[in-house]
């Protein structure tokens, strides 16, 4: 039995031991809901009287109160290993081209502790996962990590490419912008009430 | 010549014109001497070790003050291979007046520009990055009360030099030729429809093509003319780019003489030739140089566009030869080196050893010019005798 067969199997065990009654379930299958309707519905006994006892909308005990009691599935520790790893070199790269089998970008040394690019390479795009194929694009950025992993006692070699999930612009980071786009220009240029640099023009 | 000697002969005669081409393959930075001690800085790249602008170590070598030697500094657009230690620039000739192409100085690039620096994703920052300081920079020296910043536009005159205080005798004026209404116009549209908006996953600075937001310059001594081509290139409308520079002159000539250097627009691209140029603003067969650009597979000048030069003029010169940029590995652990050689993946430096080429004019009268090459610098025809442009 494999590693993760043992934990789906534990997994399972600690579902029939304590959620088997759960409601929901289809007849003659086995109970998959996570909730156990008689603990909720104490639970909601027991919160709806001290509520009661205290009106104090402040107020909570959930704190004290176990995950068992709550209703919540407590998953074991995942006992599988997670590796070890040396890095060895770490680049930033920006991407510059994609072509059919390889794409062209700019690195930043991280390992050297550089702030500025100033290597660049070529790299096959069979390195990628198909999820981060998708994001490369010129401009895209990525991490190109290079170093030594253990696993299970063993060590070995690897290199990663990640492409990083950019976060998008916010209101608030648009709003601060346009403010000092508009104060910078009126510092230059003088009179605010003859200038068209006002935040929020969008 | 070795980079190491470009000082030993000292520094310019006051009466001496002087021209000097700085670039490593990506960057450019162009340093003129009018006469008497004044200079004018066109764009900005780095020295060899990347320690300090160029156009301060060179100055510094020469045993000149930057503070008051400098008397313009020109940024022909805002690419950052044409930025790079431009603040540091600003900041060390403070009495220098800045001059930045007229579509950077409008409110919407102003908004463009502060609503990407606050893309803090990557370490490298944005290619704004540098730009935006040469702009804080001149924000505090208007707040102290220096009004030393112009906007660079067609026809604008952005240095002028008495005679009497030229050194030489003859008037000195540096002109604008670009960027024209047209430009701006196509500029600010396509800045509109890159504009970080709410909600828009955030991405790296375009750089929009073509770069008709480019200062191209003319320099006029006395009877000598020098053309800066910047980035600026040919585009299909006539009034636009190259084409817009052209039909202006024809309205009403801008000098009395044909440029005989001409500083190559775009390093070089097909996409900036324009045969009109060549014809009309040019002397036959002048010297003309151009900093060569590398991004990716990307290289300029391509074989067309070394081409194209070199059937104009015999005197092509290039600041850095392609085959002479190469260096070697960082030093790095063995098992990152082991892992590279073996997936067959190879790291090029960018920061190739430096090219320059150095034109002196002892004497305007006789018009002409001394040249010098250093570093890795080469004439057109070597460069495109290597490998890269076969």
């Amino acid at each position: 039995m494999t590693l993760t067969e043992q934990h789906h199997r534990q997994l399972d065990t600690r579902y029939s031991e304590t959620f088997a009654t759960g409601s929901g379930g289809i007849e003659g299958a086995p109970a998959r809901t996570r909730f156990n309707a008689e603990v909720l519905n104490a639970r909601q006994k027991r919160m709806k009287a001290f509520v009661d006892s205290t009106h104090d909308p402040e107020g909570t005990s959930l704190e004290s109160e176990s995950l068992d009691n709550i209703g919540i599935v407590q998953y074991p520790d995942s006992y599988l290993e997670t590796p070890r790893e040396i890095k060895l070199q770490e680049w930033e790269g920006q991407v510059q081209e994609v072509g059919s089998r390889y794409f062209s970008a700019r690195l930043v040394d991280l390992t050297a502790g550089e702030r500025e690019e100033a290597e660049e390479v070529d790299l096959p795009l069979d390195d990628l996962t198909e999820s981060d194929r998708i994001l490369l694009v010129p401009g895209a950025t990525f991490r190109w990590i290079i170093g030594y992993r253990y696993i299970r006692g063993e060590k070995e070699r690897f290199a990663r490419i990640v492409i990083r999930r950019l976060p998008v612009w916010t209101e608030q980071e648009i709003r601060t912008a346009d403010r000092e786009a508009a104060d910078l220009y009126n510092a230059l240029f003088g009179d605010p009430h003859n200038r068209a640099a006002t935040a929020n023009r969008d | 010549m070795p980079f190491s000697e470009i000082h030993t002969i000292g520094p310019p005669q006051p009466t001496e014109i002087e021209v000097c081409v700085f670039g490593p393959s990506f960057g450019e930075c162009i340093i003129v001497h009018l006469g008497n001690g004044h200079w004018v800085v066109f764009d900005s790249c780095m020295n060899h070790d990347g320690s300090e602008p160029v156009a301060l170590s060179y100055l510094n070598a020469l045993g000149l003050a930057p503070a008051s030697a400098i008397k313009a500094i020109v940024a022909t657009h805002w690419h950052n291979d044409h930025c790079k230690g431009l603040a540091r620039i600003v900041g060390a000739a403070p009495a220098a007046y800045v001059w930045i192409s007229s579509a950077l100085t409008t409110p919407e690039f102003f908004r463009f520009a502060k609503r990407m620096g606050k893309n803090k994703t990557t370490v490298a920052g944005t290619k704004l990055s540098e730009f935006e300081s040469v702009i804080d920079e001149i924000a505090a020296r208007n707040k102290a009360g220096l009004l030393t910043f112009g906007y660079a536009s067609s026809r604008m005159p952005m240095v002028k030099i008495d005679a009497k205080l030229s050194g030489h005798g003859w008037p000195c004026e540096v002109t604008g030729l670009s960027p024209s209404p047209g430009d701006t116009l196509n500029f600010l549209t396509r800045i509109a429809a890159q504009m970080p908006r709410v909600r828009q996953t955030k991405h790296s600075v375009p750089s929009p093509s073509p770069n008709d937001v480019s200062v191209a310059t003319l320099v006029t001594i006395g009877p000598l003319s020098i053309l800066l081509g910047a980035d600026l290139e040919k585009t299909g409308s006539q009034t636009t780019g190259w084409n817009a520079v052209i039909a202006a002159h024809h309205q009403i000539p801008f000098g009395p003489n044909n440029a005989s250097l001409y500083k190559i627009a775009h390093h070089g691209s097909e996409n900036a030739h324009s045969l009109e140029l060549w014809q009309e603003l040019l002397e036959p067969n002048p010297f003309a140089v151009l900093t060569p650009w590398r991004n990716g597979s990307g290289r300029l000048p391509t074989g067309a566009g070394i081409t194209n030069i070199m059937t104009e003029t015999k005197r092509a010169l290039a600041t850095a030869s392609e085959a002479r940029t190469r260096r070697p590995l960082k030093e790095r652990p063995p098992g990152v080196l082991r892992f590279l050689r073996e997936n067959n993946i190879r790291i090029r430096s960018l920061t190739a050893p430096f090219g320059c080429v150095r034109f002196r004019m002892p004497n305007l009268q006789s018009g002409t010019w001394n040249v010098e090459l250093f570093g890795s610098a080469c004439t057109l025809a070597e460069l495109a005798r290597t490998k890269e442009f076969h």
